[in-house]
């Protein structure tokens, strides 16, 4: 049930600029809001072919990041959101042992670099979303 | 698959429990087209440019390391927007519309709501002489800033803008004003912390000053792939010198496995990895005098 409710919250309905406004939602008040980044994607021509929007990204040391991720109700996929530490993955909004998704992590950085942030959909389906970037105050 | 361009970390500060809509003030003109004509570029690929442009950052994450270091605002930092009028080409605008930015961030930061209107008002000016005014709501912006209260939305509303208008300009092939805007962002942000540092020294401070070497490396590239255009190229000249005197600052990395466990509900994951970045006051003082003497060029401009 809660699962269920925390799903909710990251999910709606359009796949336009209320998605990012909707999302932002999610973030407490202990967080700066930082940047959005959107994918829309279409379904993956085979398992291993899976589509992924890529973006990159500074983090500093001594700072804790959130990461959400939420996807347009309009679109069957639901959106993974992982962040790398160049090939190395160091967090993902979906846990594939599990099955957990839990569209957001928080993420504290004791390294500066750049870092890449990929969003894809759960097995290669169709899907729209937005990642949301926010620091801890 | 690049599908969304940058994000201007331009502006820092605040919660974000609301997160209002930007509010473009007309939709219609998005379609306004572009008389910006960009410079040959050499050889760097659009989507590295952009990639490289994403990385030029998170000005927001030193005003906020300012205020946790309780380094009280002085205004003596921020740029006056007296000169804002006498800017005419799309470089001088694009460039200060970064530092003004940034400067709008620092305001917001340190709820300096009261003093955010001229900036705004400025920031309006040269998003108009660049063809993105649609992207700003001054009038919004103006409402929310004479209100407290409404510093979440304010933040949110200007960050929005920003990222609206990058993306605009990197669709529509002005991905050259992203760069100068970005690049105005970090010489200006830079340009605090390197302030903030003369009056008080801070082992976090320098080492964010330090830390800077790595958006620079990438800020030369981008300049650089613009260098047919002679403002671009003296605009590298100058980096360069910066890109010099940073060469001296080492950064040392090492990794380990991140720690993760679920706190609440939340994945919550601890790295423990870490970053060493040695600089001396001495190179702070060079670099902040440099960054300075950029910084007054970018300002004082002759019409």
């Amino acid at each position: 049930m809660v699962l269920l409710l925390i799903a909710k919250s990251f999910a709606f309905s359009q796949c336009d600029a209320t998605l990012v406004t909707n999302c932002c939602q999610n973030i407490n008040s202990n967080f700066i809001f930082l940047l959005n980044y959107k994918a829309k994607l279409g379904k993956a021509p085979s398992k291993a072919e899976i589509p992924v929007a890529r973006y990159s990204v500074l983090l500093s040391k001594g700072n804790t990041y959130r990461l959400d991720v939420c996807s347009a109700l309009d679109f069957e996929g639901e959106a993974i959101l992982q962040l790398y530490d160049g090939t190395k993955l160091v967090a993902s909004t979906y846990q594939a042992e599990t099955k957990t998704d839990f569209k957001a992590f928080e993420f504290y950085c004791s390294k500066t670099a750049i870092y890449k942030i990929y969003i894809s959909f759960l097995d290669g389906r169709p899907g729209c979303a937005v990642g949301i970037l926010s620091m801890k105050k | 698959m690049k599908l969304q361009p940058i994000i201007f970390l331009v502006f820092f500060g605040g919660l974000l429990m609301s997160c209002s809509n930007s509010g473009n003030k007309n939709e219609e003109d998005l379609s306004s087209v572009d008389t910006v004509i960009a410079p040959e570029s050499f050889g760097v690929a659009k989507e590295s440019m952009e990639e490289l442009i994403e990385n030029v950052s998170s000005p927001i994450e030193i005003a906020s390391l300012l205020l946790e270091e309780k380094v009280p605002f002085n205004k003596e930092y921020i740029v006056s927007t007296k000169h804002v009028d006498d800017l005419v080409s799309d470089f001088d605008c694009a460039i200060n519309l970064g530092l003004l930015g940034t400067d709008l961030g620092y305001l917001n930061l340190y709820e300096k709501t009261g003093s955010v209107m001229s900036t705004v008002s400025a920031i309006n000016d040269l998003s108009d002489k660049l063809k993105v005014g649609q992207f700003f709501d001054f009038e919004l912006l103006k409402r929310l800033a004479n209100n407290s209260n409404n510093l979440d939305s304010l933040i949110f509303t200007s960050v929005s803008s920003f990222n609206d208008m990058d993306e605009y300009l990197r669709a529509n092939s002005r991905t050259n004003v992203s760069a100068l805007i970005v690049s105005g962002v970090w010489l200006e942000s830079t340009y605090l912390a390197t302030q903030v540092y003369k009056s008080k020294s801070n082992k976090k401070i320098a080492e964010r000053i330090g830390e800077q070497k790595i958006i620079l490396n990438n800020l030369v590239i981008i300049i650089e792939n613009y260098s047919s255009d002679p403002r671009f190229a003296e605009l590298l000249v100058d980096l360069k010198k910066l890109q010099t005197l940073y060469q001296e600052v080492s950064i040392v990395n090492v990794d380990a496995q991140p720690e993760s466990k679920v706190v609440n509900g939340m994945l919550v994951i601890t790295q423990t990895s870490t970053s060493t970045v040695n600089i001396t006051d001495e190179l702070i003082s060079k670099i902040g005098l440099e960054v300075t003497a950029l910084r007054n060029k970018m300002i004082n401009v002759k019409a």
